[in-house]
């Protein structure tokens, strides 16, 4: 599933309960299209009428779709178990609620309707509070189905990102990697990895105590998403150590990036209150081809890390990559490119 | 035509629809029953033809959709008995069998065209 951790995050769905409901009217008859058309608005009800289920169907492929639907059986052209039936056929987020309209009141009719998938049925001539009883019975189910959307989104929000610092969280991360590593090796470009890691973060702790080191995380995390491209990926690898994603990146970008990242935590201190905290990071680099599994890339990002650590921190190194990749990409082995 | 018959005419019109059940079923709104009489003046000579046509034609199918509209319509408006002659009239089409038809629909035209009669009178009056 390559896109489907990019498309994770919260989604803003429309609040049935704060905006009226719309209603779409499918009834060739205009006497009970004219009726249905002025009952509903006066339940306050946004309504669509048409005459016949080929223009319903048109509506209902159209990108926001009516939410109930009231349906007559027998409309010439596609009618309304057709539609009830191609309705449940294709696979769609939005529910939508079926009340099917019908003059027949066999059993079997009624019995073949909810099997086509109609919610519920109304036998015609039918009765003014009736008709808004069952309304109010679809709108609740809509409105709980609208629920249940927005719980699973938060709950998918909260599995792949990180709860301080709102970044993706460390699985989510090496799964972007990963489809991001194939998607380059398709398209033949190349993918930048960065390792940031704040330096010293253990005595910011240690000094200042915990509320102030969770501050310091969360801004660096901030200044880490506001330096990189906007198609890239930051997520929180590990403590105080952060991986970013540069996706179609070449080696002058990684180093434009990458410099960009480190004068962002250094140049500024960190309002962590009461504290000014000087916070600096460390930050291992590669570009990652196609010729290596993404595992590999980040030993070398790690490596480059361990070297920027010990060549005295607050610099970025780019990492040695498999020799004959190493050539291509224009960097002696172990390069600091930055640092204060 | 005879005068007696002119009478009993009359005297079927006004007994042949009551605008109270309508204007209950759509919930007192005087207006609104106004407004789906008059859609239902225009519309019903119309299917009235189609279904004649479709009678003559032996296109069961057809009758038997017509006829089922109009016995909606008819229930809707309180017009049980006329309702009940389209619901004979749908049942013939649905069972492929229209040679009864011609004979039931010119009992249904008859009182289908009363029922319309009443309801012109009714759209004349200020009041229902």
């Amino acid at each position: 599933m390559p896109d489907a951790v990019a498309k994770m995050a919260p989604v803003a769905t429309s609040q049935p309960s704060q905006s009226p409901l719309h209603v779409l009217v499918a009834e060739d008859d205009p006497i009970f299209r004219r009726l249905l058309e002025s009952w509903l608005q006066t339940w306050n009800y946004q309504v669509t009428t048409v005459e016949n289920g080929t223009d319903a169907w048109e509506i209902l492929c159209q990108p926001k779709t009516p939410d109930l639907l009231i349906l007559d059986w027998m409309m010439p052209g596609v009618d309304g178990l057709e539609l009830c039936r191609r309705l449940r056929a294709r696979q769609c987020e939005q529910y939508q609620y079926v009340l099917l309209l019908t003059g027949k009141d066999d059993k079997q009719d009624i019995v073949s309707g909810l099997n086509a998938g109609a919610d519920d049925y109304l036998t015609k001539p039918f009765d003014i509070d009736e008709l808004r009883a069952r309304l109010r019975a679809g709108k609740r189910i809509l409105s709980l189905q609208h629920e249940l959307i927005q719980a699973r989104e938060a709950l998918r929000f909260d599995a792949t990102h990180d709860a301080l610092t709102g970044l993706w969280s460390r699985g989510a991360t090496l799964h972007l990697l990963a489809n991001e590593l194939q998607r380059g090796a398709r398209a033949n470009s190349s993918t930048g990895i960065l390792m940031v890691d704040l330096d010293h973060f253990k005595s910011v702790n240690d000094t200042y105590g915990h509320l102030v080191g969770d501050e310091v995380l969360k801004q660096t995390a901030q200044r880490i998403s506001q330096a990189v491209r906007s198609y890239d990926f930051v997520g929180r690898y590990g403590g105080e150590e952060f991986l970013a994603i540069l996706t179609d990146c070449n080696p002058d970008e990684l180093r434009v990036v990458a410099e960009r990242i480190r004068s962002a935590v250094a140049d500024i201190p960190i309002d962590a209150r009461p504290s000014n905290i000087q916070a600096t990071v460390s930050i291992g680099a590669v570009v990652a081809s196609n010729q290596a599994h993404d595992l590999e890339f980040l030993a070398i990002a790690d490596s480059a890390l361990y070297e920027a650590k010990r060549a005295g921190r607050n610099r970025v190194v780019i990492g040695t990559c498999p020799s004959r990749l190493f050539r291509e990409q224009g960097f002696e082995k172990g390069t600091v490119i930055a640092h204060a | 035509m005879p005068e007696t018959s002119i009478t009993v005419a009359t005297a079927a019109i006004e007994t042949a629809w009551d605008p109270a059940e309508a204007l209950e079923r759509v919930g007192g709104n005087e207006s609104l029953v106004r407004q789906l009489v008059q859609i239902y003046a225009e519309e019903a000579p119309k299917q009235l033809e189609k279904l004649r046509t479709a009678i003559s034609a032996d296109d069961s199918e057809t009758v038997e959709m017509i006829a089922h509209r109009l016995r909606g319509e008819l229930s809707y408006f309180g017009l049980p008995n006329t309702a009940r002659k389209a619901h004979d009239l749908e049942r013939l089409g649905r069972n492929h069998d229209l040679r009864n038809a011609l004979q039931l629909f010119a009992a249904f035209e008859a009182d289908l065209l009363i029922g319309l009669k009443a309801m012109e009178r009714m759209l004349e009056n200020d009041k229902i």
